[in-house]
């Protein structure tokens, strides 16, 4: 059971990119399922659940102090169990810093678990306003600071030059992530983030 | 060993400043209790007197001197008009937030005030409340924290971002969700009367993971001594204070809110366990009491001995302060923590709580 961190700010596009990547990893045959913060923040339909197998589970409410990761351990162990999924993709919230997520994953016990990748994803159109920001930045580079893989979203939505100038800023905070360019939307490049989480 | 004083007893020792037979023990449980009676969690939240019956046998089994409370993380955003979902589901552990009631800095002006006899939870913790008083217990409603309720209401990552780029209009929703506080203290302090009444605050958008001191100064500080000035001149005498997370870098802000307040009523402080209960003491010992702060998931991962380990260390280092200490876990206790961890609690509380 390999488990998959999405993390990014609100609006950066993590709810259809996981809906995107869960289809993509469904369609190869792959059991998967999905855990979120918070169900409501995740509009996955009836019909993506049974057309794909996925199972969703929400571990939203507690504390995120302490609560979540407790909660988090607690639903890998679950879903083990009862699902045995090939991979696990969490959303964690907007708020979440990687590190604390991935404490709650080894905090699950007597699994057979393979961590993979932490993705954060970087918004295309957004984030260089959100890092330019004294305190939001702060919060963004953590986050970015977390990753195995730094995707820049919505790149259909931006010029080559400002992808670049992405690419070279997210560098500056991280030099050892993988940075891909991507569109949930309409899967550019979504592939090759697969392939990276198989 | 066996106690000597019963669970009020031992309290109304400590809020007293007299010294108990051994340390009182406040778990912080709330799920936990559904599971030790065979309810599912969601009935602690949805279904008033299964809740209270649940907490208060949960306590008089171990025999720690909390009783019954209504309180949630995720506390506002049904209270103000969005939709919370109850946590029947494996893995879920409290009420959880299935639609925000604001979106949008229009919605923040639209977003009415509600009246605290209908809105939301409110009603369920006011049964349980009833329930308590007629058992003669505390009363213990809900008085904060201000931007926690007001990120449930928003949802968090967009609060964050208000802060920063309209911190306008997280003013004005914070005003709104003072005010509400005050309604509801005023509500439930007018049906029992403030001296039977404790107000319980806390909540993690406040800790450092997520804003700097300066925002606390700004963001939080003024309303939520609006709110605990209003509470102690309600004539509330105690203020359970649970400063969620690591908040040691707003430490000076709660130091200068007593200070601002001439250190009135008493207050009760369950920190993180992030906080060193040296520096509680340091900064409150003289006039309140510290709440111990166990780690909360080792209730769920670690074997007995070892949180038998923590406890004691806890209590030897809490039992310090002149002003009184109860042992305490860090925040909620996990509701799946194995329940003979619970018992570590209560095996070190009477083995090394002694008062001499």
């Amino acid at each position: 059971m390999k488990v998959v961190q999405i993390a990014g700010f609100l609006g950066s596009g993590k709810t259809t990119a996981i809906i995107a990547l869960s289809r993509s990893l469904a369609e190869k045959g792959k059991k998967v399922a999905i855990i979120v913060n918070e169900i409501g923040d995740v509009p996955v339909d009836a019909k993506v659940v049974s057309e794909y197998g996925l199972k969703v589970r929400d571990i939203g409410g507690g504390c995120i102090c302490c609560e979540l990761l407790v909660s988090l351990a607690y639903t890998l162990e679950e879903l083990a169990r009862s699902y045995s999924p090939d991979y696990v993709l969490i959303e964690p919230s907007g708020v979440s810093i990687p590190s604390s997520v991935k404490d709650g994953i080894g905090l699950a016990k007597g699994l057979n678990v393979e961590k993979g990748p932490v993705i954060v994803l970087f918004d295309g159109e957004r984030g260089q306003e959100q890092l330019s920001d004294e305190d939001l930045g702060k919060f963004i580079k953590r986050q970015i600071a977390g990753a195995d893989i730094v995707t820049i979203n919505k790149i259909d939505a931006i010029e080559d030059g400002a992808a670049r100038s992405h690419e070279g800023l997210i560098r500056t905070i991280n030099p050892n992530a993988k940075i891909l360019r991507i569109s949930a939307k309409n899967g550019l490049g979504l592939e090759e983030l697969v392939k990276l989480i198989i | 060993m066996q106690d000597r004083m019963t669970p009020a007893e031992r309290l109304a020792a400590v809020l007293m400043g007299q010294k108990p037979d051994r340390v009182p023990v406040n778990p912080f449980i709330l799920g936990f209790a559904a599971k030790i009676v065979n309810l599912p969690i969601g009935d602690l939240y949805a279904d008033p007197r299964k809740s209270f019956r649940a907490q208060l046998l949960c306590a008089e089994m171990y025999g720690y001197d909390a009783t019954p409370m209504y309180a949630y993380a995720s506390f506002g955003a049904w209270e103000f008009g969005g939709e919370v979902g109850m946590p029947y589901e494996p893995g879920q552990s409290a009420p959880y937030i299935i639609r925000h009631p604001v979106e949008s800095p229009e919605d923040v002006d639209k977003l009415e005030v509600p009246d605290p006899r209908k809105a939301g939870s409110i009603p369920i913790a006011m049964e349980i409340a009833k329930l308590c008083y007629e058992n003669k217990m505390p009363v213990v409603f809900q008085a904060g924290e201000v931007l926690t309720t007001a990120a449930n209401i928003a949802e968090p990552a967009r609060l964050l971002r208000w802060m920063i780029r309209a911190p306008d209009v997280v003013h004005k929703l914070n005003k709104k969700v003072a005010e509400f506080f005050i309604a509801v203290a005023e509500y439930f302090t007018s049906t029992f009367g403030a001296d039977k009444c404790m107000a319980f605050t806390g909540g993690p958008v406040e800790s450092n993971k997520l804003i700097n001191p300066r925002q606390f100064g700004e963001f939080v500080f003024p309303y939520m001594k609006q709110i605990h000035s209003k509470v102690l001149g309600m004539g509330v005498h105690v203020i359970l204070e649970h400063p969620c997370s690591d908040q040691n870098a707003n430490l000076p802000y709660y130091v200068q809110l007593r200070k601002e307040l001439g250190w009135n009523g008493k207050y009760i402080w369950a920190f993180g366990p992030e906080t060193p209960l040296e520096k509680q003491i340091e900064c409150f010992g003289e006039h309140d009491i510290i709440m111990g702060n166990v780690d909360p998931p080792s209730f769920q991962f670690k074997s007995f001995e070892d949180v038998l380990a923590l406890c004691k260390d806890n209590i030897e280092r809490g039992i310090k302060n002149p002003s009184g200490y109860i042992l305490g876990v860090g925040c909620e206790l996990p509701p799946l923590a194995p329940p003979i961890n619970v018992y570590a609690l209560m095996k070190a509380a009477r083995e090394y709580g002694r008062y001499q």
